[in-house]
């Protein structure tokens, strides 16, 4: 007879682990409103309802991971996790936030894209330049001038 | 006919005709161009939309979801690279085709299919949705809350992944919806003390985060230059024989049919349609060894099953007030910024509207006819724009759609938060378009939910025995137990098709 262990998908067993966490934690966060009564249900008693379903949703999932071995398809499970890539987009957008309440939205999408683009790092600089310029140039034509959105171009 | 004259009246605003043929047009590029769906480019765009009349706004951004249902199909014919979730069946029989020198033939096949369901879809919607408004018209609030749980749990049961990970997006989507401050008791929920919070945690931000940031964070590196050695097509290698065409039709009427149904059905969208409509025609046709190899049924059913579908998604969320899909769920959102409250009165109250909708869909559906078939090399210059010059772009107006809602630095934070966040729950395997709709849906649950508590003095029987609350929970449950039942069987017939795909 083969181990049983071996048909658990343990990926998906801890994953049920988080998923009953995050149900926990609303349970935790609905419990600090009122549940209300019946007639007039509180503040707290949806999010109790829907945090509970959650906790039982976790379970649900480990189950299937017991029952069921998923066959690996075409996700992203299986590549190796792109910490260039997470790091530069991430780097990119709050380059942005941070940049634009200061300098102004020109700035903000030139660092943006400055940094984006090194997730890849296929392009030379000088696309990167062109690109930055175009994409900066199009955003303050459409969205400034001609949909007239309340943004700063660049701060003085 | 009066409708249509009203409806044909509003679209004859210039501005409005406007952003119809600016709005397909946005979605035939972005349908178009692999990486980049619909989803997070309906989110991108909404804070534009509310600098314009409302109908405008609905009209455009309708533009934008049919419209990448044409483009879809032009990467994956030529590419083997689905342009958009829907079009990802359109692969199998397409690039068969291209790769034997009829790749002007799959594309003629693929617009005219994608043509014939619009058209089909539009006429569903247009018989069916105030029919259905006018039956809703009698719902009261229970009514409403069993409603909002068939959708959830259809969008959460229908579908590749997990039933557990999805029922699990599906309720953090509502958890999520309870953030900000609660209309009843002016309690702020889930707030942790930021006022940033209190208003709730935006649609536009969560979308844009889900779809358009994780999007690019999964396919950078993954999508990677493309061979773009496609060759000149020109009119008249496009026109399939006479045979084939007259082969066409039943499976275009089939598919339609199909996306129609699906499309209607609330939580599930234009993907799932296409999957189905191929698995139909496979086993109703007499060669069925023909599928995946080039053939032309294999392209004509899924394409014209998406179209179908992305119009009748319409038809719950303009008669009901509960989108067909997710896409469709953000524009809900965008009538309930516009001050329209969706629901039965929506017709009554606003003909203009809805009809004025109508019509864009039938001009929307002929001009994207008239982008697609001549300027065909247009589009296919545009698929060498290499993704490496794409994703910083994107990025960008990502930020600039979020900065724009309320000139707030913390929802780019935000939607940087739940970028990250989608693209782990991806890894897992976790479905993100249930977590939208639960989003969406949740203010409207809870609402409903209290009222029919309060209606009914905290008796919980009065979801069940109401009759019309009764059967549409009767018939949740039914949904429930058959695709349980019916999961391990649909198992394997899912997995040769995404073998096939991959080939």
């Amino acid at each position: 007879m083969p181990n049983k262990l071996a048909a658990i998908d343990w990926r998906d067993a801890s994953v049920a682990v988080a998923v009953m966490a995050l149900g926990l934690t609303g349970v935790v966060l609905a419990s600090r409103y009122s549940l209300g009564e019946m007639r007039n249900i509180g503040p707290g008693a949806f999010p109790m309802i829907v945090s509970v379903l959650i906790l039982l949703a976790g379970g649900l999932i480990a189950i299937e991971s017991v029952v069921m071995r998923r066959e690996e398809g075409d996700d992203l499970s299986a590549e190796p996790v792109p910490y260039r890539v997470l790091l530069f987009v991430t780097a990119g957008l709050l380059a942005f936030a941070l940049l634009t309440p200061v300098a102004g939205a020109v700035p903000g999408i030139l660092a943006c894209i400055l940094l984006a683009a090194m997730a890849d790092g296929s392009l030379r600089l000088w696309q990167v330049a062109v690109l930055a310029a175009l994409v900066a140039g199009f955003c303050a034509l459409v969205f400034v001038v001609l949909l007239k959105l309340p943004m700063t171009l660049v701060t003085w | 006919m009066d409708n249509i004259a009203l409806g044909l009246s509003v679209m004859l605003n210039l501005s409005t005709l406007g952003y119809c043929v600016l709005g397909v047009t946005v979605g035939m590029f972005i349908g178009v161009l692999p990486g980049l769906g619909p989803l997070a480019t309906v989110g991108m765009l909404l804070p534009l939309t509310f600098y314009v009349p409302q109908t405008d706004a609905i009209v455009m951004l309708a533009g934008i979801y049919y419209g990448s249902m044409y483009g879809g199909s032009t990467a994956a014919i030529l590419l083997n690279l689905p342009g958009t979730a829907g079009a990802a069946v359109t692969c199998l029989d397409g690039n068969p085709l291209a790769k034997s020198g009829r790749a002007g033939v799959a594309l003629f096949t693929a617009t005219l299919s994608s043509f014939f369901g619009g058209i089909f879809g539009l006429i569903v919607v247009a018989s069916f949705t105030p029919l259905l408004a006018s039956v809703a018209l009698s719902f009261g609030s229970p009514e409403y809350a069993s409603l909002i749980v068939l959708g959830l749990l259809a969008a959460a049961m229908v579908g590749n992944a997990s039933k557990g990970k999805s029922l699990a997006m599906a309720l953090f989507g509502l958890l999520l919806a309870m953030v900000g401050t609660d209309p009843n008791s002016g309690v702020d929920r889930m707030t942790f003390g930021l006022l940033s919070l209190a208003d709730g945690v935006n649609l536009v931000v969560v979308t844009t985060g889900l779809f358009g940031i994780a999007e690019v964070l999964a396919n950078v590196g993954r999508i990677g230059a493309r061979d773009a050695q496609v060759a000149r097509i020109r009119m008249r290698d496009m026109l399939p024989t006479a045979r084939e065409a007259r082969g066409a039709i039943f499976p275009a009427l089939r598919g339609s049919s199909i996306g129609a149904i699906l499309g209607i059905l609330p939580g599930t969208g234009a993907a799932l349609a296409t999957f189905v409509a191929y698995a139909v025609e496979k086993r109703t046709s007499k060669t069925p060894d023909r599928f995946g190899k080039g053939a032309l049924e294999g392209i004509v059913a899924p394409e014209s099953a998406n179209n179908s579908a992305a119009q009748t998604a319409f038809v719950p969320t303009l008669s009901l007030g509960i989108p067909g899909d997710a896409i469709v769920a953000i524009m809900l959102g965008a009538l309930i910024i516009h001050g329209i409250v969706p629901g039965p009165q929506l017709i009554r109250d606003h003909p203009d509207l809805f009809w004025g909708l109508i019509v864009s869909f039938l001009i929307g559906n002929v001009v994207l006819l008239f982008l697609n078939l001549p300027l065909i090399g247009l589009w296919v210059r545009i698929l060498r724009i290499p993704y490496a010059a794409l994703y910083p772009a994107i990025l960008v107006f990502i930020c600039v759609g979020v900065f724009s809602i309320r000139s707030s630095v913390f929802d780019v934070a935000v939607a940087t938060v739940f970028g990250l966040g989608g693209y782990v729950m991806r890894r897992h395997g976790f479905p993100t378009a249930p977590l939208l709709l639960g989003l969406v849906l949740g203010p409207l649950l809870e609402q409903n939910f209290r009222r029919s508590l309060m209606l009914s003095r905290g008796d919980l029987m009065t979801f069940v025995e109401r009759p019309i609350s009764g059967a549409i929970l009767a018939l949740t449950l039914l949904i429930i137990i058959f695709l349980l039942g019916s999961e391990l069987r649909r198992r394997r017939p899912r997995g040769q098709l995404r073998k096939e795909g991959q080939r």
